[in-house]
């Protein structure tokens, strides 16, 4: 096999069908050791399907799982080297924090020394230590959380698989435990497939993300290439809010009336196309200030965000767009403005 | 919003009805249990005569909790109802265990048609599938005659009219109360959680073992005081399959009811079966409040 040298897991070809419908549909992935990489798409695109048959719950209809070169396709999922972290945690109601952490270790034989050992090291790495004999009812939803991280990498898995890891979580929790989660990923340096609907989840934990839709893989790359280089206008969509405009072949070019905004051959293959641009590259422009483009607009509404503001602006043509800006930004509601932006800001998008 | 008043009249139902059901047949027994037998109607002692001096004078009797101290008959009902009944919901358990975990874990539009053949023959009355029996386990009887066509056996056993008679026959008798509420834990059970020991590196005979079962216990208490109380009192499996080694306190309640007429000491004997009932009771009312301290 001319595999890449630098792949740890390995997917290949793999499909899984329930009935007529292809859940994954013909997937390749390479995971590199010690890389995370994240599954990213809407409910129903087939990635926790994709994640449950690398680990073994969901047998595939066609297609290899490989670690390290090893087949495990055919392997059960007690017999893989790779340990999985539930979305409801999974965790087992009856046994305290400790004997779920050991349980797992437990089944591998090692000595009882060893095991309570590692156990210790599991309990310090989820901050869990004074939690030890607890129940897991008796934990809040961040210790529950810590604890099904603790028991999946207590065996030392060779690929970590997270299905939503913070999705039971609610929103401010979220955030601090995503850090601790980046944190503990980091230091335990596993290499990790993730699945998420959450495109900030993704952003922020993935060292590479894997957009999936309707079973198949729309693109692939590093966090900043899907947000700055969206293979197409629904990856883009996934990412926050985008201005949209339609654009129309014009002298082998392509043109933008809404934003009056011709760009040269070579940016659009089709005789028609969208042009992006997201709300946080566009700027309010002062008086002598100046832009690779600009356009004018009045000001429709304008919401304090906190950290930021975002303005509703209405374009000479009637088509409106959002304006994400420094939340001291002016610009009351009815008020013209000139609005700049970069020539790289603009992503022409096919579809 | 329910008023107050409406939530004590609620609360009182049960209550009223233990008192009705319960509590004034108890008294009952008690006030029969402490006078002595009659050839007559009501056919017991009044406890209360007028003496000639005038006076009300109290002639109850203990007579009949001595017989059943110092009779070792009851001794060895109770012995015999206690053995048998233990031995039906240890085999029940046993039985029931694989056929409510096959149950549960079968596909979904198969559940229902097997349930349904557990609980279906509920649908004959009792006496008569425990009549049937008596076909199957008689010496020229089917399965005499089956183990005998294919050689295992030369002679026919002799099951019929013996305690494995009584125990076959219990055990198929009380099998579904056992299978339901096993069933009803087993099909409770968090997926994800079997699926996590799995992931763990546990066999799927670990996974039971170690999550299935222990989660499943309260279905198996249940199941185990739906079995044991009933075949603790059962006097028509014995009667019918049992031989004369058979005697449990179900056989000798009826005998001194019907065959002795002597209901003093029929109901202390129904009295001391309440007793050694309320212990099992006692023992599920504790383990259910220590369920709820740690849920």
């Amino acid at each position: 096999m001319g595999a890449d040298p630098a792949t740890f897991l390995r997917i290949e070809g793999i499909t899984r069908r329930f009935g007529q419908v292809a859940a994954v549909d013909a997937v390749d992935l390479d995971v590199a050791r010690g890389e995370t990489l994240c599954l990213l798409g809407p409910s129903g695109c087939g990635k926790s399907t994709l994640l449950r048959t690398i680990a073994g719950l969901e047998a595939p209809d066609s297609g290899r799982i490989l670690i390290d070169g090893e087949d495990v396709t055919t392997l059960p999922p007690h017999r893989r080297p790779m340990n999985m972290m539930f979305q409801s945690y999974a965790l087992f109601p009856h046994m305290s924090v400790r004997r779920n952490i050991a349980f797992g270790l437990e089944r591998q034989r090692l000595a009882r020394a060893a095991i309570a050992e590692r156990v210790d090291e599991m309990l310090a790495l989820a901050s869990l230590e004074a939690l030890a004999d607890r129940r897991p009812h008796q934990l809040s939803g961040g210790q529950r959380q810590r604890l099904a991280l603790a028991r999946a990498l207590a065996r030392h898995p060779r690929v970590l698989l997270l299905d939503e890891p913070l999705a039971a979580l609610d929103r401010q929790l979220r955030e601090r435990t995503r850090t601790e989660l980046a944190a503990i990923l980091e230091r335990v340096g596993v290499t990790c497939v993730l699945v998420t609907h959450d495109q900030e989840e993704a952003l922020t934990l993935a060292d590479r993300i894997a957009v999936m839709r309707q079973g198949r893989v729309a693109q692939i790359g590093t966090p900043s290439e899907i947000y700055d280089e969206p293979a197409d206008r629904a990856v883009a969509e996934l990412f926050g809010t985008l201005n949209l405009f339609q654009a129309t072949a014009r002298n082998g070019g392509l043109h933008c009336a809404s934003l009056g905004l011709s760009l040269p051959a070579g940016t659009g293959q089709a005789d028609a196309a969208t042009v992006a641009i997201r709300p946080e590259r566009l700027r309010i422009l002062d008086g002598d200030e100046h832009c690779d483009h600009e356009v004018q607009a009045r000001v429709l509404r304008n919401e304090f965000l906190g950290a930021s503001r975002l303005l509703l602006l209405r374009l000479p043509d009637g088509a409106t767009m959002r304006l994400l800006t420094d939340p001291r930004t002016r610009g009351e509601p009815g008020t013209d403005v000139r609005v700049g932006f970069d020539a790289d800001a603009v992503r022409v998008l096919t579809q | 919003m329910k008023s107050p008043a409406f939530v004590r009249g609620v609360a009182l139902l049960p209550l009223g009805w233990m008192s009705v059901f319960l509590l004034l047949p108890v008294a009952i027994l008690l006030r029969v249990s402490l006078s002595e037998p009659r050839f007559e109607q009501p056919p017991y002692s009044d406890l209360f005569a007028l003496a000639e001096s005038g006076r009300w004078a109290f002639e109850g009797t203990l007579q009949a909790w001595r017989w059943l101290l110092e009779d070792p008959t009851y001794r060895d009902a109770l012995l015999g109802s206690l053995t048998m009944a233990s031995l039906t919901t240890t085999a029940c358990l046993l039985l029931a265990l694989p056929m409510a975990w096959a149950i549960a874990r079968a596909p979904l539009g198969w559940r229902t048609p097997l349930l349904l053949a557990v609980i279906l023959p509920f649908w004959t009355s009792f006496l008569i599938r425990v009549y049937a029996w008596i076909g199957l386990l008689k010496p020229e009887g089917l399965i005499n005659a089956a183990l005998m066509a294919t050689g295992l056996i030369e002679q026919p056993l002799l099951i019929l009219h013996s305690n494995a008679a009584v125990l076959i026959g219990m055990t198929y008798a009380y099998l579904p109360f056992m299978i339901l509420p096993l069933y009803a834990t087993f099909s409770r059970l968090d997926e994800d959680q079997l699926q996590a020991a799995a992931d763990l590196g546990a066999t799927p005979w670990q996974t039971f073992w170690r999550i299935s079962l222990p989660l499943a216990w309260p279905g198996a208490v249940a199941g185990c005081l739906l079995v044991f109380i009933p075949a603790m009192g059962e006097f028509v499996v014995p009667d019918l399959l049992g031989g004369p080694e058979s005697y449990m306190l179900g056989t000798a309640l009826w005998n001194e009811f019907f065959r002795n007429a002597d209901w003093p000491t029929a109901s202390a004997l129904a009295l001391t079966m309440l007793v050694v009932l309320l212990a099992p009771l006692a023992l599920l009312q504790r383990l259910q409040r220590r369920d709820e301290v740690v849920s």
